[in-house]
């Protein structure tokens, strides 16, 4: 990878807006809950790669956003490649910089090509740091054996086990005892929730919140448990 | 009798196209200007934020100001700052910023490894040699030593640059722990109450369930500077006056789709001299209802009422007491047969603990977790808070209105994303909500009067009732002034209760 490849590439993985846009004001803010003033601006946006799932890219597309920008100033009417994250969301929305790029069409082909992996790069480092990647079924579910903490950021664990189809990473028996959260609150209330007869390929990897034994496994990530349609392409992304 | 009612559902209109359960809500409103008010819910962002409104609630936004991710968080407005809890994973991070609005990240200013549920409080110094100080407490409950003990940190000044905490451990007594729910309350004088639960029998692994609870206040006279112990219960002289003892409190227990079993609030009567009168709310199991009970002290807390207000299958307390002594009791109450329940967000006021008015703010369908706590502010003669629910826009779900930020169609009862044209399903959001008590509407008082003498019958005060009394004019007679005399009567009453307040307080 080019070295501004990389530079690009690091950009988009702190962004979670990245964007092409027209300055439109100087010292100003299209948001009342924003004071204008040195250090903002106010940019047309003319193409949205990426953004927060609260607002998608259809969403930021056309739209006049404010920034607060992270270095130099640039001009009225100059067409930037921004990269930024949420500051503040009210009538309009406000994001604080981390950088932008003066838009050319060679950057922009690669910032959208480098957004479009995202998913398949965070499902390879799911890949990655996983222990054990099982083909299986979940055959029941019960009561943790494990003491839970009792406090309102437990887990609250259920216990799932899985019947081992095929293993496609590490090396694991017939069964595999998958513990779940069912605590509704962060930083839990986004893990999946498994189901008996769940058919899915899990990404698993030891439980460490309750310092649980070994032979206990979590998949926390929502992308810790997929399909089987996507079975060959896990079988690709892993490494051998 | 006439109250204005506000309720605003908070979430942005640039944030229409959103999905999350925005549960477990909290409210801050600025005491120096009411018009600048924060609030906490777990709103999804790759950091916590805090829901701002510089308009007295009629408009929200939402700042990306706090560092950290978060698992439980609440923020409070002292006059100097807003300070905010948070517990990013199992630390306690108390942050804080001078102007919320700034876009600036808030600053951390006091930290503890491994910690549940933290709550802040906070009030500046208006009086004496320390005026202008912030007095900053943060209640949780401490994992880091031993199993979950009730715990405050203290900062006599936590304006300053680097502010000193010292933590005071309230758990005093020989049990099993205590419940996260901590709930410091401030009065202007320096008396500082803390309501929480001690759980005197284990809960056994792996089942969460029943465990036998006391209802505990303590109380600090000077600031929190004698460690919350100037309270001691006669009956076994530790710290802390039990004010209900032997309760079943079922931990992780479910009320529709909300868990429950750590549901305590308290709140100290902010008015000049009354800083004796103190209320604490709480839920316990009563047969198979999980119940709400409210009850006052008038001595400092050491002796308690018996239950005044009892709601089964409730949850969330919350106590706010205004600038004339009206107590609001906020609480959720689960309604409705298993496949079709509600929940009804009400706020209950007294003046006397005998005679109840009752805002019913929202009725809607129980859909998802709503969150482990709510808070009740009073500012002057407002009560502010903010509740959890089901966004759909059913005019039909708030009887006092709504208004909401984000793309919705009234009429269809459907919400929309960011482009107006594509149906979003519903979530749970944060609602805002304010009520203001005009100033002549008080109980026991008639509309007004255009005659030279009145008579009123029937007047009660705390415990007192007055069988009638007479009001004569003097002075020159005003077509226009029909209000103002029911007003003149109201602060006359009041004073005369006052005075006789002040009177008890100054023989105790």
């Amino acid at each position: 990878m080019a070295t501004a490849t990389k530079e690009l590439d690091r950009l988009v993985e702190e962004s979670t807006y990245v964007f092409k846009a027209t300055v439109t004001q100087l010292n100003a803010s299209n948001e009342p809950s924003v004071r204008p003033g040195p250090g903002l601006i106010v940019a047309h946006v003319d193409e949205a790669f990426r953004a927060s799932p609260s607002v998608r890219a259809s969403g930021l597309r056309g739209r006049d956003v404010t920034i607060q920008l992270s270095g130099g100033a640039p001009a009225l009417g100059d067409k930037l490649l921004v990269f930024a994250n949420e500051w503040l969301y009210g009538v309009q929305i406000a994001l604080r910089e981390v950088a932008h790029h003066k838009a050319t069409a060679q950057a922009e082909k690669e910032v959208e090509e480098l957004v479009e992996r995202l998913p398949i790069r965070h499902l390879e480092a799911r890949l990655d740091g996983a222990v054990l990647v099982v083909d299986g079924e979940v055959e029941s579910i019960g009561p943790s054996p494990v003491p839970d903490g009792f406090s309102l950021r437990s887990p609250n664990y259920q216990l799932a086990v899985v019947r081992v189809v095929s293993t496609l990473k590490g090396n694991r028996g017939e069964r595999v005892d998958v513990l779940f959260p069912t605590n509704p609150a962060p930083p839990w209330r986004n893990a999946p929730r498994l189901k008996e007869h769940q058919n899915a390929v899990f990404l698993l990897r030891h439980e460490t919140a309750l310092k649980a034994p070994p032979q206990f496994f979590t998949a926390l990530d929502p992308d810790d448990v997929q399909s089987r349609e996507t079975l060959s392409k896990i079988r690709s992304l892993l490494k051998p | 009798m006439a109250i204005k009612i506000r309720v605003v559902n908070m979430i942005p209109q640039s944030q229409s196209n959103e999905t999350n359960d925005d549960s477990e809500t909290n409210i801050a409103v600025n005491p120096a200007d009411p018009r600048i008010i924060g609030a906490t819910a777990f709103t999804a962002s790759p950091t916590a934020i805090i829901f701002l409104s510089s308009d007295g609630g009629e408009t929200w936004s939402e700042a990306a100001i706090v560092p950290t991710f978060t698992s439980d968080y609440n923020a409070k407005f002292s006059r100097n700052a807003l300070y905010c809890g948070d517990l990013p994973g199992a630390p306690l991070a108390v942050f804080r910023t001078t102007d919320p609005f700034s876009g600036a990240l808030m600053v951390q200013i006091d930290a503890q490894p491994n910690i549940d549920q933290p709550w802040m409080a906070v009030e500046t110094v208006t009086k004496g040699p320390d005026s202008g100080k912030d007095r900053v407490y943060a209640g949780y409950t401490n994992w880091n030593l031993v199993t979950s003990v009730a715990t405050i940190d203290v900062s006599q000044d936590g304006a300053v640059a680097v502010p000193v905490f010292n933590s005071v451990t309230l758990q005093n007594r020989v049990v099993s722990r205590n419940a996260p729910s901590v709930r410091p309350t401030i009065h202007s004088d320096g008396t500082v109450y803390a309501a929480y639960f001690d759980w005197r029998a284990p809960l056994v692994p792996p089942t969460w369930g029943s465990t036998i609870a006391d209802v505990v206040v303590a109380r600090d006279d000077t600031w929190g500077v004698n460690n919350f112990q100037d309270l001691v219960d006669p009956l076994d002289a530790h710290f802390g006056v039990r004010v209900a003892t032997g309760l079943n409190c079922n931990f992780n227990g479910n009320l529709g789709p909300d868990r429950f079993g750590s549901d305590i609030a308290a709140v100290v009567d902010p008015r000049p001299k009354h800083s004796r009168r103190v209320w604490v709310a709480w839920c316990d199991m009563q047969g198979a209802s999980y119940t709400l009970q409210v009850r006052q002290s008038k001595d400092r807390g050491k002796t308690w009422s018996s239950d005044l207000l009892t709601i089964p299958n409730s949850k969330n307390p919350g106590l706010a007491i205004n600038s004339e002594g009206r107590v609001g009791v906020f609480y959720q109450q689960l309604t409705g047969p298993v496949v079709a329940q509600r929940w009804e967000h009400h706020v209950q006021f007294t003046r006397n603990g005998v005679d109840w008015h009752d805002v019913l703010l929202a009725n809607t369908a129980a859909t998802n977790w709503t969150g482990d706590y709510n808070f009740l502010q009073a500012h002057g003669r407002e009560f502010y808070g903010t509740f959890a629910t089901d966004n759909t826009p059913d005019l039909a779900n708030f009887p006092h209105g709504v208004r909401y930020q984000r793309n919705l169609n009234f009429a269809t009862k459907q919400l929309f994303d960011l482009t107006n044209t594509v149906v979003i399903p519903a979530s749970i959001d944060p609602f805002f909500f304010k009520i203001s008590w005009h100033e002549e509407e008080e109980e026991g008082e008639e509309a007004g009067f255009g005659f030279k003498r009145l008579e009123i019958e029937g007047l009660k005060y705390e415990s007192l009732s007055i069988k009638k009394l007479k009001f004569e004019r003097f002075g020159e007679e005003d077509d226009d002034d029909e209000g103002d005399d029911a007003r003149a009567i109201s602060r006359l009453l009041h004073r005369i209760a006052d005075g006789i307040e002040d009177e008890e307080e100054t023989n105790e």
